[in-house]
C-alpha cells in the first residue's frame, strides 16, 4: 500500500472511531435532552457499536506504542470490527423488525425521519462496508503509523474512553443493581 | 449494570491484549461478543413469550 493511501487509511480510521463515538454521544442527547429511556435493545446496540471499535481503537493504541501496525495485528482488528458490527447488525435489524407493522409509531422519537435503531442498522451495515473496502487494500507490509496522528490518536482514544464510562453510567442509572431491564423502561431504576 | 461492567471488562481486556496476546485478546473478544448475545437472546425470548 503507498505511504499517502496508509496515512489516508489511518486517519480514516480515527474519523471512523470519532463518528461511531459520536452516534453514541447522539444517543446520549435523545436520553438526556428529550427524556427519552434507552430500551434494553438499544443499549444493546451501543454495546455492539463500543464492541465494534475495540478493534480499531487496539490499532491506535499499538500505533501510539509501536509507530507501525503489523499485517497480522491490522487484519485481527477489522475481524473484530466485522463481527462486532455483523451482531449489532442483527439486534438493530431484529430492533426494526419489532416496528415495522403497518401503524406502529416505533419506539422513541424519529432524528431526521429515522428512529435511532434505524440509524444504527445503518450505521452497522456502513462499517461492514468499509471494513469490506479496507481490507480489499490489504497488503502484507507493516502499515506506517506516522507521528503527525499522535496527539490526534491520544484525543481519539480519550474521547472513546469517556464515552464508553458515560455509556456504563448511564446504563448504571437506568438499571440499578438488577442484571436485566425492563422492556420499555419509565425511569431511572437507581433513583427511585 | 452487571452485564455492561462484565461486557466492558471483557473488552477493555480484548483491546489492551490485542497487539501483545493474540490469542488472549481473541478469546476475551469472543467472551465479549457471547456476553452481548446472551443478553440479546434473553430480551428476545421473553418478547416471544409475551408475542405468544
Amino acid at each position: 500500500m503507498a505511504l499517502w493511501l496508509q496515512h489516508a487509511v489511518v486517519f480514516g480510521l480515527h474519523a471512523m472511531v470519532v463518528v461511531v463515538t459520536g452516534v453514541l454521544c447522539g444517543g446520549f442527547y435523545v436520553q438526556f435532552a428529550q427524556g427519552e429511556f434507552p430500551c434494553p435493545l438499544c443499549i444493546l446496540e451501543r454495546m455492539a457499536m463500543i464492541l465494534a471499535m475495540v478493534g480499531p481503537v487496539g490499532v491506535i493504541l499499538a500505533g501510539l506504542r509501536q509507530g507501525e501496525i503489523e499485517p497480522a495485528l491490522w487484519a485481527r482488528s477489522w475481524g473484530m470490527l466485522i463481527l462486532g458490527a455483523l451482531i449489532g447488525l442483527v439486534i438493530s435489524a431484529r430492533h426494526v423488525l419489532l416496528h415495522i407493522a403497518p401503524g406502529d409509531p416505533g419506539y422513541g422519537t424519529p432524528l431526521f425521519g429515522l428512529h435511532l435503531y434505524t440509524w444504527a442498522l445503518l450505521v452497522f451495515v456502513t462499517l461492514l462496508a468499509v471494513s469490506g473496502v479496507i481490507l480489499l487494500f490489504a497488503g502484507p507490509g507493516a502499515i506506517v503509523f506516522s507521528h503527525r496522528f499522535r496527539r490526534l490518536s491520544r484525543a481519539v482514544v480519550v474521547f472513546f474512553g469517556i464515552v464508553v464510562l458515560a455509556n456504563a453510567v448511564a446504563v448504571f442509572f437506568e438499571t440499578g443493581f438488577s442484571l436485566f431491564l425492563s422492556d420499555t423502561p419509565t425511569g431511572y431504576r437507581l433513583l427511585e | 449494570m452487571i452485564a455492561m461492567a462484565i461486557f466492558l471488562l471483557l473488552a477493555w481486556t480484548a483491546l489492551s491484549q490485542n497487539a501483545r496476546q493474540p490469542v488472549r485478546s481473541l478469546v476475551f473478544f469472543g467472551m465479549s461478543c457471547a456476553a452481548i448475545l446472551w443478553l440479546f437472546f434473553h430480551h428476545s425470548s421473553l418478547h416471544l413469550a409475551i408475542s405468544l
